[in-house]
């Protein structure tokens, strides 16, 4: 059995609307091995793995996977669940699995959910090894596997107070992502995005955390606006530290460094000169800066305050033993630290007692040594400060504090400036003013510890997660921005342009991402293919845009799922057939359907999906939209309009030359043809289609007719605007149109436009690129065939693994089918290809240019003009700010020499693989919807 | 002699002062307190004020910091009584060593004295750079170029560099785009995949060593993975692209561009006789460059980023190049020149987006580019560094070009013009009565009022252990009841004085001259104020005292 490849599908995807790992799996000469049929592995996997009895699978009862097993399922399957088993085992309970057979046989695609991607994949060769060892009759180390995951969970997971804080979120319908392997998220999108790490937020500021971090400084400021503090002073060395003790502070004192964290370094209560002395060496250890401040007797409370209200409070009690007049003190602790909710980590809710330095001073101060025995019910000391780090215990209060002592607490976290704090208070009872009882704060927490008021070992869990999630963000803002998604064969880069030019006309910053780049508004900040969701997800990590349109490709869907869990609004165009067929395993139509019907799938409740009624597959994706639907078609009699419409449900058409917006009975005239200098005054049918998609999404998200009639008639194709997107340029007389479509659809569509233009003769330059099936590229072929008079092809960089010439005989063999073609020129490389083609273009002539690469293009036919006829043909492009390749020409094989060779052209476009191309291994979480 | 520190005005002086009593003839404490002053100010103290009073036997010197004063009036005192003996230069010495350790750096010195300049009270709170501005309510803290709004966060990812640069590439900031290498091939293809120029250095770099910078044939990248894998501690190697141009230290302030600067080149010349240690000896003759806060250049250190420069030159500190030959020894290391007016607007717009992705209100941008008055994407330039806390010197004075007033744009940042972050202070010289009075009539008006008077310091009524009330960010007003027995005030100025009828005395002068020019001081009628007052004075009746300070302020705020 061998894992061919593992895909993250990291946002929505086929498979559900969370993240999901996708294995491609080789069952090999497994393949037709059933489980039943191989001796002992039932009996082996049943014992290894007891748990997996609570696997229900299709059987839908306790027990279900093991009777499959007994009944005999193949080893895909058998994997699927032992991933899961597995991943339950180290920690991270997940359910959903599915394995399916792929077209290949014997290949298995075996996807399951995961919460963190290293784990998901650890669980996997885990499984695989386990159920290799199961089938061949070796041993396998059940133990020693899950304790390995165990440790994988513990490093990569989000630890538990940020974990609380990212479910709190969740379940606020506010999206997450994680920007590092720590603990730092942000929360929400573009411009209402906002960041936490941990318990410390975007708004935590350095300068009031360097104060809390200075416990000398702290006190002043507390004593400046009266909150009650331990008297005090810095002293310079251990000597001093004793006369203050004696002379200016009085005994008992607490002797601690300057500057530390969780209690490290704090000795409390100390009586006499050794013990200070040897406190002020402790304390050495963690500052420079010592201080000696008065003890106050009392119970130690951590108080959390967070938006200046105070949301938790908690006693904490030292680490401690109860004496037994049996065991000695080690033994009793080691019987403590055994109560599992005692761990290593700060991932538990409670940590282990360790027998350190401090904790055998602080024996020693009672008398007790670790072999000595405590009397019954003695309660004897294992640390002096409290914290949960260090072994302590914690019992909700929140219900006790005194309305006085939170107002201390909340004036304690606004004079050191911090958003969450955690506020250290001893007092005898919180229940009474600290006034009237000695109480004091001793230290202002920057970023404190949550897990004591999430998991205290007694008392009412808090759910503080929420509440700094609530101080982020006020109710019913859930940090998202308008999205609209648009996917489907052809036209979607121009109904993406199209949509985001609308939305200019309301929003400072829209984020574009489109086969031709990434746009902040105008401005390209990329040039690659960015139509998948690395791309997404960049415009929605930039803290400037507040409103987003994806082009949203069927490889990035397929490669790693959305980039955003929820849209706003969902554009299919078409679903055409023939293109990209055969690759992933997506062989018909209908899987590339379901593929496209994901962004429907992540429509809000209050979003809409915009269909084309014309399309019956497109149509069928109407049922998955939890929103509602909108159709557009260019006749407003179409039957599926007609129906919907009926229903009270809202359709976009053309009437009369106009385009119609129409919800149930109402209809409203938004513009005409004409003005929309996109549709070529309607001429080109499948502009036409677009504009209505465009102007459908512009409605859906709110925009006022009026202003959407205004920025329709503001959008033109040409080559500055929508490079390679039907632009037609005059060339010497002769019509020339660049165009991006590459598949039958799009070559139809671009036929029927042609149409429209007087020219006589039709010449096309074309190529295909090599990973379309052979039956499209012949079929593609014969269109060409009957479509123009003179054929140009080419082959390219696009090959993508074919031998040389062997696209060029595929598209031949259709042309041979063609009834008009006159003539077919094979030319060696695009650069002489276009060449040829412009050099030839004649005044009665019509000139198709496929631009497959269409920065280089529209290039091309630029510099061409310009050598040629010393006319420049548009004003320059937008700069663009980043190059993925670099300083253009710096190393002699820049990007016009590179073409030619085409080794930088083929690194360009061959393995557009988002994830690798740019060098970006962000980690995205889009969070699954609630 | 007892002495003791009054900081604020005080009978001596609107600024704090060192007290002393004396003992002896007033020309040996006039002798003392001009010592001390001195000492001072060769400690580089502003202070200009010195005053014995001989029949208090009191003398005075004014302070800019409490342990510094103290100190060098202990060594005044010291030398007077020694005498010829005694070694003053060596104590100098060592209280100007002292002092530039307390004393504030020149960059939050800078942002202090801007702020003194707009009328925004200052004050330090610790012995760093911390500061706090303006009070009560209106208090803002900063430390260095960092405010309270600077977030944690946001430095943090500053420092995380992967992360910092995910980020800034995820918002199309141009950085040099790297990645780890496997082997010396994988390098190589490394380099063609960003742009064949390329640094080649160890993923933790140690110092400069094994860091290449600028190379580009294949047998170069080879030998620098090797030297970059052995250098680093991990042994991962680390190819990016190398970044042509100068480098650029641009100051977003608040999302705009404040200044910019280019640092010059520097380059040694070889004789082909002495080292490069030793024609950078030559170099740090220079007189501008020195250590110290005036040097507009500090001298050259073979510290990582030079070692990387000449070992990507082929060079080391010990190398001797031929004569004539010329040998970069720091891509900045010469003069900064202003370069803020040739910024172009994409520039300007992506180092401000940068700023934002990361999250600092205020920034200092490390930018490569060849000619900053080109959008950096036409050149390859890239963004390598935003850092949290930048410097303001080269800004306020580059070694050529403009002086930018930044620091006055950074306070502009922190209170906008016309604000001077003080909130309403009246001090009462006419009873706790009537302080109170004045207290209850603010609490009513509706504002959280601190009262600190004889019988106590309450907040809004209630008493309060407050110590400082203009520390108290809670305090939108308040109101001091001054005794004639106090030597020091507890404000540095009080936009409403109330003074009822006796003597004018010493303190009630203090107070009269803590006026502002739009305050106002109500006064006894008949009262002589003589020139105290620059504010406005209104008289009123004892029993009207309260009202009319109320309805001054009101009218005031």
């Amino acid at each position: 059995m061998k894992i061919r490849k593992v895909l993250a599908l990291r946002g929505p995807n086929i498979w559900a609307n969370f993240p999901v790992m996708e294995a491609w799996v080789d069952l090999g000469t497994w393949k037709d091995r059933p489980s039943d049929s191989i001796p002992g592995l039932n009996d082996r996997l049943m014992s290894w793995l007891p748990g997996m009895v609570e696997h229900r699978c299709s059987v839908g009862e306790r027990g279900g996977f093991f009777e499959r097993l007994k009944r005999g399922t193949y080893l895909a399957h058998i994997l699927e669940h032992v991933i899961l088993e597995l991943q339950t085992l180290a920690g991270v309970d997940v359910t959903y699995g599915r394995a399916r057979e792929t077209a290949e046989e014997g290949v298995y695609k075996v996807v399951f959910k995961y919460r963190e991607e290293t784990l998901g994949r650890e669980c996997l060769s885990a499984a695989r090894d386990l159920i290799m060892a199961a089938a061949e009759g070796r041993p396998f180390d059940v133990a020693a596997t899950v304790a390995h995951l165990h440790e994988v969970a513990e490093q990569n997971l989000l630890g538990p107070s940020t974990n609380a804080i990212v479910q709190a979120a969740r379940r606020r319908n506010i999206p997450f992502r994680r920007l590092n392997k720590y603990s730092l998220i942000q929360f929400g999108y573009g411009a209402k995005q906002r960041r936490i790490r941990a318990a410390e937020t975007d708004q935590t500021g350095a300068i009031a955390e360097s104060i809390a971090q200075d416990k000398e400084l702290t006190r002043q400021l507390l004593q400046a606006v009266g909150v009650p503090t331990a008297k005090g002073f810095p002293v310079k060395d251990a000597e001093e530290a004793w006369e203050t003790a004696v002379d200016y502070v009085g005994l008992p004192v607490v002797v601690k460094p300057r500057d530390g964290n969780q209690g490290r370094g704090v000795a409390t209560n100390l009586t006499t000169k050794e013990q200070v002395l040897a406190a002020y060496q402790a304390a050495l250890e963690e500052s420079s800066e010592i201080i000696v401040e008065k003890f106050a007797p009392g119970k130690d409370h951590r108080v959390l305050v967070i938006g200046g209200k105070v949301v938790s409070a908690s006693r904490r009690e030292p680490a401690h033993v109860i004496g037994d007049g049996v065991s000695t003190v080690k033994a009793l602790m080691d019987k403590e630290n055994l109560d599992p909710r005692r761990g290593d980590h700060h991932a538990n809710v409670l940590s282990k007692m360790r027998l350190d330095e401090i904790a055998l001073q602080v024996l020693k101060d009672q008398g007790h040594a670790p072999d000595s025995v405590p009397a019954v019910g003695e309660k004897v000391l294992i640390r002096r400060n409290a914290n949960l780090s260090t072994g302590g215990t914690a019992t909700d209060v929140t219900d006790e504090v005194h309305p006085e002592v939170a107002a201390r607490c909340v004036e304690a976290a606004r004079v050191i400036g911090l958003d969450i704090a955690g506020i250290d208070v001893i007092a005898e009872d919180i229940s009474h003013p600290l006034e009237e009882q000695g109480g004091i704060i001793v230290e202002v927490n920057a970023a404190p510890g949550l897990r004591m008021h999430m998991a205290p070992s007694s008392g009412q869990p808090r759910d503080v997660g929420r509440a700094i999630v609530d101080m982020l963000f006020e109710q019913g803002n859930d940090g998202r921005i308008p999205i609209a998604a648009v996917t489907g064969t052809n036209g979607k880069t121009t109904v993406t342009r199209f949509i985001a030019h609308m939305l200019r006309g309301t929003h400072k910053c829209v984020g574009m991402t489109c086969t031709d780049g990434i746009y902040l508004n105008d401005r390209r900040i990329d040039s690659d293919d960015c139509s998948g969701p690395v791309s997404a997800g960049m415009v929605l990590m930039n803290p400037g845009v507040d409103a987003a349109v994806f082009e949203t490709a069927r490889g990035g869907i397929l490669r790693a799922g959305l980039g955003f869990n929820e849209c706003n609004v969902a554009v299919v165009t078409n679903v055409a057939d023939g293109d990209h067929l055969g690759l992933n395993d997506i062989n018909t139509p209908d899987e590339l359907a379901r593929v496209k019907r994901t962004i429907v799938d992540v429509v809000g409740k209050n979003g809409t999906a915009v269909l084309n009624a014309t399309d019956p597959l497109v149509v069928d994706m109407a049922p998955y939209c939890a929103g509602r639907v909108m159709y557009f078609a260019i006749d407003g009699t179409n039957p599926v309009i007609k129906r919907h419409r009926a229903e009270g449900g809202s359709a976009i058409f053309v009437r009369k030359h106009k385009i119609v917006l129409a919800e149930g009975r109402n209809e409203h005239e938004i513009i005409g043809l004409d003005r929309i200098p996109l549709t070529f005054n309607g001429r080109i049918a499948f502009e036409v289609e677009n504009a209505l998609a465009s102007i459908g999404a512009a409605w859906a998200m709110g925009l006022a007719l009026q202003l959407i009639a205004e920025r329709a008639e503001s959008f033109a194709t040409d080559m500055a605007k929508v490079p390679g997107r039907f632009n037609i340029i005059d060339v010497r007389g002769g019509t020339v149109i660049v165009d991006y479509g590459h598949n039958a659809h799009s070559l139809r569509a671009m036929l029927e436009a042609l149409d429209e233009f007087p020219e006589h003769r039709r010449v096309a330059m074309y190529t295909m690129a090599g990973d379309r099936r052979d039956s499209d590229i012949v079929h593609i072929g014969e269109l060409l065939g009957d479509g123009f008079d003179h054929i140009i092809i080419y082959e390219a960089f696009t090959i993508r693994g074919r031998a040389l010439g062997e696209i060029g005989a595929l598209l031949k063999q259709g042309l041979a089918r063609g009834k008009r073609v006159q003539q077919v020129d094979e030319i060696d490389g695009w650069e002489n290809a276009m060449e040829y083609a412009l050099d030839m273009v004649r005044p009665d002539e019509v000139l198709l240019l496929q631009a497959d690469t269409i920065d280089e293009t529209v290039d091309y036919v630029r510099d061409y003009m310009k050598r040629k006829a010393g006319v420049e043909v548009a004003a320059p492009r937008q700069a663009v700010l980043h190059h993925v390749n670099g300083v253009n020409g710096a190393n002699g094989h820049g990007r016009k020499n590179g073409f030619s060779n085409g080794v930088v052209a083929s690194k360009r476009r061959v393995g557009v693989k988002e994830e690798t191309c740019r060098g970006i291994r962000l980690e995205l979480i889009v969070g699954a919807k609630a | 002699m007892d002495v003791r520190a009054l900081r604020g005005p005080n009978v001596w002086s609107r600024e704090p002062v060192l007290q002393a009593a004396f003992e002896g003839s007033a020309a040996f404490a006039a002798r003392i307190a001009q010592q001390t002053l001195e000492l001072q100010q060769k400690c580089s103290c502003r202070v200009s004020f010195s005053a014995v009073d001989a029949e208090a036997h009191l003398l005075a010197v004014e302070i800019e910091d409490l342990d510094v004063g103290r100190r060098c009036f202990e060594v005044a005192l010291e030398a007077a009584r020694a005498g010829e003996s005694y070694d003053l230069k060596a104590a100098e010495a060592r209280l100007r060593d002292y002092a530039q350790d307390v004393l504030l750096g020149p960059n939050t010195r800078a942002l202090y004295d801007a702020a003194r300049r707009r009328g925004i009270p200052v004050r330090r709170l610790d012995r760093g750079s911390l500061l706090q501005l303006g009070h009560g309510a209106k208090q803002r803290r900063m430390c260095g170029a960092r405010t309270d709004r600077t977030s944690t966060i946001g430095e943090t990812i500053g420092w995380e560099k992967p992360v910092a640069k995910e980020l800034l590439r995820g918002v199309g900031v141009p950085v040099p785009e790297g990645r780890l290498v496997s082997d010396a091939d994988d390098a190589w293809r490394a380099a063609a995949e960003f742009g064949g120029v390329v640094v080649v250095k160890p993923d933790s770099a140690n110092h400069g060593k094994g860091v290449f910078i600028g190379i580009s044939r294949q047998a170069e990248i080879a030998s620098a993975y090797e030297s970059a894998r052995d250098a680093g501690e991990s042994g991962a190697v680390l190819v990016e692209r190398f970044v042509p141009g100068a480098e650029h230290r641009v100051l977003v302030i608040h999302g705009n561009v404040a200044a910019a600067t280019r640092g010059d080149a520097l380059y040694v010349h070889g004789d082909g006789a002495r080292t490069i240690t030793q024609l950078v000896d030559e170099v740090n003759k220079d007189p501008r460059r020195g250590d110290d806060i005036e040097s507009p250049l500090y001298p050259v250190t073979f510290d990582e980023m030079t070692l990387a420069v000449l070992s990507g030159q082929g060079y080391g500190p010990g190398s001797v190049p031929g004569a004539g030959v010329e040998v970069l020894v720091q891509r900045n290391g010469n003069l900064s020149r202003d370069v803020t007016a040739d910024v172009h607007p994409d520039n300007r717009a992506v180092c401000a987006l940068a700023a934002q992705t990361i999250g600092l209100d205020i920034a200092g941008i490390d930018l490569v580019v060849e000619d900053i008055a080109k959008p950096i994407s036409e050149q390859g330039g890239a963004i390598l560094e935003v850092n949290a806390m930048p410097g303001v010197m080269m800004h306020l004075r580059p070694g050529a070009g403009q002086p930018r007033a930044v620091d006055e744009m950074i306070i502009a940042s922190v209170y906008p013009e016309g604000e001077d972050g003080r909130i309403p202070v009246v001090a009462v010289c006419a009873g706790t009565e009537v302080a109170i009075e004045i207290a209850r009539r603010l609490h009513e008006a509706g504002l959280c009022v601190g009262l600190k008077s004889a019988e106590g310091t309450f907040i809004d009524g209630a008493r309060s252990a407050a110590r400082d009330l203009l520390m108290h960010p809670r305090v939108e007003a308040a109101v001091f009841d001054v005794a004639d027995a106090e030597e020091e005030l507890a404000f540095d100025q009080c936009r409403v004085a109330v003074i009822a009828g006796g003597e004018l005395t010493r303190m009630r002068r203090v107070v009269l001259e803590s006026v502002p020019r739009d305050g106002v001081a109500i006064v006894a009628s008949g009262m002589d104020t003589g020139r105290h007052c620059r504010g406005r004075v209104v008289e009123a009746q004892r029993e009207r005292m309260a009202e009319a300070a109320v309805d001054a302020l009101l009218r005031l705020a």
